[in-house]
């Protein structure tokens, strides 16, 4: 069952109504119904490997509950030695128990990602066993294994593995109804493709009782119309480009890369913003608000700022769990005080742009276990890291050029900056291997012309993406897709609010207006029907 | 009014105004073979019962025989329910559709459809060409589900799922809805299921053909012939239409001439009477399968002829209907005329069809 099915469709909307309809007296279980709703979704989609997240949701539970059940027992037992041990005795106790609950912790970290690198990762370690030792004149014989990754495994994942750190920071209690952390890891709108929740932010809204509300239920509504429209609109016109372009790159001359990599910016974005648009907009139907995942992040204008707007619940994810507790970690702090004395900027920057460079190269290896995936971590990593070094450069030339950075043509400058950086990243992404991606970029920047591009334009029966009937109109579409957004993205970023809310503030009629513009735009313009197949979520091979 | 039945109105009357608008763009964006939307839909405009004689079957009908010059000549009334390449699993629905709508006297079937093989008869653009054109009733949602398979029916009942992608196609659709609004406003086509051309075949040798058809034409034929023996129709005539082919597997007609006349029906095979039929290849075909508009004159009376001398078609019809039909018969002339004389109007189809009739009935 995909996210843009008749099935799903039925499923959101059965789930919708015995959600609401329940009596009053049983309002307290209305999670149950998302809880079956979720099982149903993930068993009736997964089949065999719905194993793995059972696996994941009982380890989790129990390392929760002993995790929990440690921070209790250290809680009262200081209580009840209070006045009575000393200092030193309270700190040993203290060093002890957080040594079991660091194993505790381990053991689900080591256990659950270990599942996620296993599947990810086993059948590239074999292929590149086998090669290795077939080099050196062996012959090891080893499967090629193709592991299934069962769907969403990279969410649910971070989302147990968060809520098992905060337990152990004490930042939640564990929950000891197996049930509701089982509604959590599997509610069944996000575990496509996130976005990744925070147990405190996301739980209590599960378990919580609601009430149907109409202005919920639209403002809902109109989120899935818009999710659908980028993904069903742009992004799914654009998939042929973006993949035949790449992988025939023999065929094509340099400006023809840059038009895939740019269509690719268009195409992911849409993509994976309009699936999780979708995703938020079934939890809002059912009072749930979800944490937003991107906020206009080719308006960034820095690779920073970028990584701040994209994939926003990652961002944090890994901030919270990965990035601080690198760059806080005693070997770090100190790195960064031997540095100061000899170079306060330094000893200030390395430490972290080290720690961010880690955290690059996990989100790297985490998109898949290819070189051109680490090289993609690397590349955002190294920038990000050389920007904070010249910062203190940066700053001076716009003082001295007299620059004024609030102003709109240094806005745009940075803006275009930092899409190329970004742009560059993406090479690394769309194409078959690093050196692909180094062939595809250098030949974008030094054989561009503008002429290559023509029979793009052109009305013509002969294709440039041989077998796909790709037309002018088609392309014509995807930029027009992606000008609607660029214009919403522009009130959104100058009103600070969601469209639809400014939307809703108007009469009816021109509410009308818009919404009917929307669906029909989609039931017309929409990639689906009859030899049309529907092209998987980018993010949901992650 | 309470606030939540006042939402429940406006949701309702939201989903209305989507339902109807997407109708709307389902009906504008609807592109199917221009002459065969107007051939089929055209059947639909003729009055109930008036029709004495129902031809059914493939490009061949509309190219080779022209009703109002039969009407002409022999005094009955015809129509060609037909669309280029029929499958033949749409003969039976296509007579069902006759019954639905007239009580004709005889029905000749081009048997053209019962020689292809299994392959071609699973073409879901034969099928959308045929099924969207008949009215959306009981009868088409029947069909529907006897002749399309499960997994392809939604796009029939909700055609916005095949056509919504003709938004890149403007004439096209725009030509297609054309002709509608044409049926729509001016009703009964004049040339009835006519389409046709001047040009002639380059030489006189004849092209190899090679019939295979497979289990479905021959399933299909079976079926059609229970149909008509369960509903006790009498008169059925299964006809080949002249074509100038080297028939290299001449079995194929005598099986199905065989199985026609077991079930006690008539048969006629007029491609192997091509050269005393005076049709030449070099004047009277403009494609080994069609006669072109001088063939189609010459072939239609001797059809005529046949079909009153075999079969008693005429009846008396109210003085509407013969207006009508004589009517018919006069703008028919001219398209006939400039069929002979002028290029076609539009090019990209090369053809004049019933728009031309509408157009110089005008």
């Amino acid at each position: 069952m995909t996210l843009i099915s008749f099935g799903f469709l039925l499923l959101v909307t059965i789930t919708g109504l015995i959600y609401f309809l329940l009596p009053e007296k049983l309002k307290q279980y209305q999670w149950v119904v998302l809880l079956v709703s979720s099982l149903f979704f993930y068993i009736y989609t997964c089949n065999k490997y719905s194993f793995y997240i059972f696996l994941t949701i009982i380890s989790t539970y129990l390392c929760g509950l002993k995790l929990q059940k440690l921070n209790d027992q250290t809680s009262l037992r200081i209580k009840e030695q209070k006045g009575i041990w000393s200092a030193e005795e309270k700190k040993k106790f203290k060093a002890s128990m957080q040594n079991k609950k660091k194993l505790v912790t381990a053991l689900a970290l080591v256990f659950n990602f270990g599942i996620l690198a296993l599947l990810k990762y086993l059948g590239f370690i074999f292929a590149q066993a086998d090669r290795v030792l077939s080099s050196i004149g062996l012959d090891p014989n080893l499967p090629a294994l193709k592991l299934v990754l069962p769907l969403g495994i990279s969410f649910y994942t971070f989302q147990a593995m968060g809520y098992i750190i905060d337990i152990y920071r004490k930042k939640v209690t564990a929950e000891r109804n197996i049930a509701k952390l089982s509604l959590f890891l599997s509610f069944f709108p996000q575990i496509i493709q996130g976005p990744i929740a925070i147990y405190s932010d996301l739980a209590h809204q599960l378990f919580e009782t609601h009430k149907f509300s109409y202005d919920r239920f639209k403002r809902g509504g109109i989120l899935i119309l818009w999710g659908m429209f980028k993904k069903l609109v742009i992004a799914d016109r654009a998939v042929s480009i973006v993949t035949y372009i790449p992988e025939h790159f023999g065929k094509y001359q340099g400006s023809v890369f840059i038009f895939a990599g740019i269509v690719y910016a268009i195409q992911l974005y849409a993509d994976f913003s309009g699936g999780v648009d979708m995703c938020r907009g079934v939890a809002e139907i059912y009072g749930i608000t979800m944490a937003e995942n991107f906020r206009r992040p080719y308006f960034s204008k820095t690779l920073t700022e970028y990584w701040h707007r994209w994939h926003i619940t990652l961002g944090d994810w890994l901030r919270n769990y990965l990035f601080y507790p690198i760059s806080l970690s005693k070997p770090f702090l100190k790195m960064g005080k031997n540095l100061k004395k000899v170079n306060k900027n330094f000893g200030k920057v390395l430490p972290t742009s080290i720690a961010s460079l880690i955290t690059f190269v996990v989100i790297g290896i985490w998109h898949g276990s290819e070189l051109r995936y680490v090289a993609f971590g690397l590349w955002n990593g190294l920038v990000i890291m050389l920007s904070s070094f010249m910062q203190p450069v940066d700053k001076k030339i716009i003082e001295k050029l007299k620059i004024n950075v609030n102003k709109l043509p240094y806005k745009i400058f940075a803006m275009a900056r930092t899409f190329i950086f970004v742009l560059v990243g993406y090479f690394f992404d769309i194409s078959k291997s690093v050196k692909s991606a180094v062939y595809m970029m250098y030949k974008g920047v030094t054989d561009f012309h503008l002429a290559d591009l023509k029979p793009f334009f052109k009305i013509s029966k002969e294709s440039l993406i041989p077998d796909h009937s790709l037309d002018l109109q088609d392309i014509l579409m995807i930029f027009f897709g992606a000008f609607i957004i660029f214009i919403i993205s522009v009130i959104q970023e100058k009103k600070q609010e969601p469209v639809r809310d400014i939307l809703a503030r108007k009469k009816l009629p021109v509410q009308w207006i818009v919404y009917i513009m929307l669906i029909m735009g989609i039931i017309i313009c929409g990639t689906y029907g009859p030899g049309v197949s529907p092209a998987d979520f980018v993010y949901m091979q992650f | 009014m309470k606030k939540s039945i006042k939402n429940l109105i406006r949701f309702i009357s939201f989903i209305l105004v989507i339902c109807i608008l997407t109708t709307a763009a389902s009906f504008c964006l609807k592109v199917a073979d221009r002459k065969d939307i107007m051939h089929i839909g055209g059947f639909f405009l003729e009055p109930e019962d008036s029709l004495d004689v129902a031809l059914i079957g493939a490009s061949e009908l509309y190219t080779g025989f022209c009703s109002p010059l039969a009407w002409n000549h022999s005094g009955f009334t015809s129509y060609s329910l037909c669309y280029a390449g029929m499958l033949a699993t749409h003969y039976k629905p296509a007579v069902q559709e006759v019954m639905a709508h007239q009580n004709p006297k005889l029905y000749v079937i081009e048997i053209n459809g019962f020689t292809c093989d299994d392959e071609y008869q699973n073409d879901l653009t034969k099928a959308h060409t045929f099924l969207d054109s008949v009215p959306n009733d009981k009868l088409r949602k029947q069909l529907i589900k006897d002749t399309v398979p499960q997994e392809s029916q939604a796009e029939f009942h909700f055609p916005i799922i095949k056509y919504h992608e003709n938004w890149k196609y403007i004439r096209s659709f725009l030509v297609c809805l054309r002709n509608r609004i044409y049926m729509a406003l001016f009703g009964q086509t004049m040339t009835k299921a006519y389409a046709n051309k001047k040009n002639v075949l380059k030489s006189d040798k004849l092209k190899k053909y090679t019939p295979k058809p497979g289990k479905i034409a021959d399933d299909s034929l079976t079926d059609l012939l229970e149909f008509f023996k369960d509903n006790n129709v009498e008169n059925v005539l299964f006809v080949r239409f002249p074509h100038c082919v080297d028939n290299k597997n001449p079995e194929v007609y005598e099986n199905i001439k065989n199985k026609v006349l077991s079930y006690g029906y008539d048969y006629k095979d007029f491609e192997s009477e091509r050269q005393n039929l005076n049709l030449i290849p070099t004047k009277d075909f403009y494609h080994y399968g069609h006669l072109n508009v001088f063939g189609q004159e010459k072939f239609t009376p001797v059809f005529a002829d046949y079909i009153v001398s075999n079969y008693d078609v005429k009846s008396e019809h109210s003085e509407e209907i013969t207006e009508s039909w004589n009517k018919s018969w006069e703008v028919t002339q001219k398209v006939l005329k400039a069929t002979e004389t002028e290029e076609p109007v539009e090019k990209d189809i090369n053809f004049y069809y019933e728009i031309n009739g509408y157009l110089l009935n005008k």
